[in-house]
């Protein structure tokens, strides 16, 4: 059994996030499971490890609730050993119908929300002699969907971040990897789903696709597992005291199944499969609406 | 001016050499003036073919390689008349054809104990000689078939990619003792196992398979296209050039056009390509003729 | 939640195939957990669990126990939705040394006692036109390495019988998958081990290599996580409503091997595999080598 290691988590209300906290309590390690609202879904997930869980309000659009989460974890521990940057959400709409705010809104969770952890986690980790972090990004960084770009665009430069600090952040031993969830029935197609404000207005140019896609996506993931495996995976990288972590660690048969796809064909195979599939759910769903109209200017 | 040193005659094994490839290969070695052993089951038979213009060249034994002490004794024969063993061709093999879900266990039993265990035994016979010599070859030929796997020779398919994983982990084993593991990927030739070294389950012999019709149609299908596939003088050739060429050998060499396209698509193909595009096929043979069979008569379910 | 499925899983005393049916009991589905010795490993299994994992006693080397099993499986729950091949032996030492049956051993159990098992379950999943067939290969399916020839061939064939496997089924939407784990921490690799005679004798001419990668495994095995991510993955490929691919890697390890090794080419690979010298597989092999060398 791997020595009990000091884990700081975001985004644990729910989801991927409190399947990881409940797997690591479970195997004995000290979490601090941060989320926007302990109030309402902290004791719900610390239920059963209240000893080893401690659950902080930590929202990381807020640079104090940060500071006031990394304290607590000093005070606590005097160190972390992982910091699993978890918390974040989907945007849904065309690229040009979401407004500034939603962009921002979204960058600011997703992307500038994992640098602001990262900043406040290496001083502690450095202390600690090093340290793994674990960000968490999406089967969308590599497979770009429409009506998801803003999205993908977060989950593009969560990876550039994620692959740079990786390199900056070795001298200090501190590891920096990717895990890469598939589709996963969580409540990130409900929940932590943000249409766009045309879509929610019905004003949007395509709101027939958009709704098409959402009910397949949402059917897609109704049907597939919960964040278990990713939470094991996870929790397995965190314990695994061996060699290098590798950089990117895609998780389920379908992450592993389409990063082989995209890489093993050209950007012209890949779109042209696209055009032509009838599949559906992400990224694919999209296309045999606009197939057509697509059709009228490139024939 | 120096000339080069001609190629000393190299002292080879070749298992399965009463036809096919087995027998091409013996008489390609004879030919370049390598003192070949030629093993085969039956060789009052087989052998005097084997030999004919060779004489000199070419000692025929007779050798099962599902007996230990029969491929001891070839070892000992080969080293009793030439004083070493320079390389061993393992090419004896057989064809099993039928469904995985029908293959009982004495079929399989019996496929492996020559495709697997057999190489393996013709093989560790001849390594106490190669130990002491500090060098040696173990070319082994395997097929497409160890690379790919389709419908109605699956368990062929199994016993080659086994062969394969045993050839690669010996290959990490020998390094070190200097003598070298190859395997020959071979394409789609005219031989005679379709005809001769094929035998198919006994589901499918009483005529009681669920899958009669597309095991039936590949079988038909694969002799067809025996017939028309090119003689066996290319690979033979591979083989004996793989036995002279003096510098280290690679894992697979592959040898057949075939090979050379289909294995870049393996190479380069997510499985989910490749796996549409074999599903996709319709030629006659692998894996046309099964998947032409199935869909011209969808199975219905038995209650 | 998926739809409570109905699981056949084969050497669930110990390991991967333990974890596993406990997982899919944990999520609700019903495990026939089978395995040689219910008497002596059933209860510890079933702990805790009991009326979602019903063991049954299955040697997958023995024709009448599988019949046997799968018989009262379909009679008291009327289907198959899945059937996990797991059952599987390790075997350790230069391939020069390998007697006859202690090859025979390990293809009559990693691969033919797979296949026994699909033919005796495949005719209801057939019937039925649905069902999973799912088998527990190895990273040692897709790569081979020092002295562990043997079970590199058995897990290089349950490979290629997994693909044929999958053609065949194809017509009756029976969905055929291999996964292949890393290095896990598992009793497998802590229990007795198995080495050939001539290393458990000490008197193979590979003895220090060979000893040298088994303590190096083991000594990994240890840094290592435990089965409970195979055990997942293999939980999420019971439920899983869409198309199963044809191959899972499990595991960091094995995620990283499958990429690399598609990538590059046999020489590429081999230098790469050669140069490694870390405690684990193959690296203390190379290591006792260029140390002791061999006889």
């Amino acid at each position: 059994m791997a020595d009990p290691k000091v884990i700081l988590i975001t985004g644990t209300s729910t989801g991927i996030g409190a399947d990881t906290a409940r797997e690591l309590a479970a195997r004995g390690h000290h979490v601090i499971a941060t989320m926007r609202n302990p109030d309402r879904d902290g004791p719900r997930v610390q239920a059963g490890f209240e000893a080893s869980m401690d659950v902080a309000r930590c929202d990381v659009t807020d640079q104090s609730s940060i500071d006031a989460a990394f304290a607590l974890t000093q005070e606590k521990y005097g160190r972390l050993d992982a910091l699993v940057n978890n918390a974040g959400y989907t945007t849904y709409g065309a690229v040009l119908e979401q407004t500034e705010e939603e962009i921002h809104r979204v960058f600011d969770t997703n992307l500038y929300g994992v640098v602001r952890m990262m900043r406040a986690a290496v001083p502690i980790m450095r202390e600690s002699g090093g340290g793994k972090i674990l960000n968490v990004t999406s089967i969308a960084a590599r497979l770009i969907g429409p009506l998801f770009g803003v999205y993908c665009a977060t989950k593009t430069g969560l990876e550039a971040v994620s692959e740079a600090t990786r390199y900056e952040l070795a001298r200090h031993g501190i590891q920096v990897c990717l895990v890469a969830p598939g589709i996963v029935k969580t409540d990130n197609q409900w929940r932590s789903f943000d249409t766009s404000n045309a879509f929610n207005d019905g004003v949007s140019e395509y709101q027939e696709t958009m709704q098409g896609m959402l009910d397949e996506v949402r059917k897609v993931a109704s049907g597939r597992p919960g964040g278990r495996l990713n939470a094991v995976q996870m929790a397995d990288l965190i314990e695994i005291d061996e060699q290098p972590l590798p950089l990117r660690v895609p998780v389920g048969e379908d992450t592993i199944r389409a990063f082989a796809n995209r890489a093993a064909m050209s950007d012209d195979e890949w779109e042209t499969m696209l055009w032509t599939t009838d599949q559906e759910g992400y990224p694919f769903g999209f296309f045999k609406n606009e197939r057509a109209a697509r059709a009228q200017h490139f024939g | 001016m120096e000339v080069a040193e001609k190629l000393a005659p190299r002292v080879v094994i070749v298992t399965g050499a009463s036809r096919g490839v087995g027998r091409e290969t013996a008489r390609e070695l004879a030919f370049r003036g390598h003192q070949v052993v030629a093993t085969m089951r039956n060789p009052d038979r087989d052998g005097p073919a084997v030999v004919q213009g060779f004489e000199s060249h070419i000692r025929v034994i007779a050798c099962d390689i599902t007996s230990r002490d029969a491929t001891e004794a070839a070892a000992a024969f080969a080293l009793e008349q030439h004083g070493r063993i320079d390389a061993l061709v393992n090419n004896a093999a057989l064809l099993l054809i039928g469904a995985i879900e029908e293959v009982v266990d004495q079929e399989i039993h019996s496929l492996f104990n020559t495709n697997l265990t057999g190489q393996m035994r013709m093989t560790q016979a001849v390594l106490p000689a190669m130990r002491r010599q500090q060098g040696g070859k173990i070319i082994t030929v395997s097929s497409l078939a160890g690379r790919i796997a389709g419908p109605a020779f699956g368990s062929y398919c199994a016993s080659k990619w086994a062969l394969e994983g045993l050839m690669e982990s010996l290959r990490y084993e020998l390094a070190p003792l200097g003598i070298e593991v190859s395997l020959i990927t071979m394409g789609a030739y005219r031989t005679e196992m379709q005809f001769k070294s094929t035998f198919v389950t006994q589901k499918l012999q009483d005529g009681t398979s669920v899958y009669q019709a597309p095991c039936e149609a590949f079988i038909e299908g694969e002799k067809v296209r025996a017939n028309l596939n090119p003689g066996v003088r290319t690979v033979a050739c591979n083989i004996a050039d793989a036995v002279e060429f003096p510098d280290p050998l690679a894992l697979h060499i592959p040898v057949g056009f075939d090979v050379h396209r289909v294995m870049p698509l393996r190479e380069r193909m997510s499985y989910d390509e490749f796996e549409a595009m074999i599903s996709g096929m319709r030629n006659e043979g692998f894996p046309g003729s099964w998947f032409g069979t199935i869909e011209e008569n969808p199975p219905v379910p038995v209650a | 939640m998926a739809d409570p499925q109905v699981v056949l899983i084969t050497g669930a005393s110990q390991g991967f195939g333990a974890a596993t049916a406990r997982e899919l009991a944990e999520r609700g589905h019903t495990v026939i957990a089978t395995m040689r010795n219910p008497d002596r490993d059933a209860p510890a299994l079933v702990e805790g669990y009991a009326g979602r994992i019903s063991p049954q006693r299955l040697d997958v080397t023995d024709a009448g126990t599988i019949s046997a099993a799968v018989s009262a499986a379909l009679d008291q729950h009327g289907r198959i939705d899945a059937l996990i091949n797991n059952a599987g032996v390790s075997l350790f030492g230069a391939v020069e040394e390998i007697t006859d049956a202690e090859l025979h051993h390990i293809l009559d159990v990693n691969v033919v006692g797979a296949m026994r098992v699909i033919g005796a379950v495949a005719p209801s999943m057939r019937a039925r036109c649905s069902g999973k067939i799912i088998n527990v290969s190895s990273v040692a399916g897709l790569i081979g390495g020092p002295a562990v020839g043997a079970y590199c061939a058995s897990k290089f064939a349950l490979e290629a019988i997994t693909e044929a496997l999958r053609y065949e089924m194809q017509p009756w939407s029976i969905q055929v998958v291999a996964v292949e784990p890393g290095v896990v921490n598992t009793e497998m690799l802590h229990g007795n081990l198995s080495a050939i005679a001539s290393v458990r004798e000490g008197r193979s001419r590979y003895q220090g290599p060979v000893e040298a990668l088994i303590k190096g495994l083991r000594a990994a095995a240890n840094r290592r996580q435990g089965p409970r991510s195979v055990a997942s993955q293999l939980a999420d490929l019971v439920e899983i409503a869409e198309p199963l691919p044809l191959r899972v890697p499990i595991g960091d390890d094995a995620i990283r091997i499958s990429q690399q090794r598609g990538l590059m080419t046999d020489d590429e690979w081999e230098g790469f595999l050669t140069s490694l010298r870390d405690e684990g597989f193959p690296g203390s092999y190379f290591q006792a080598v260029e140390e002791q060398g061999v006889g």
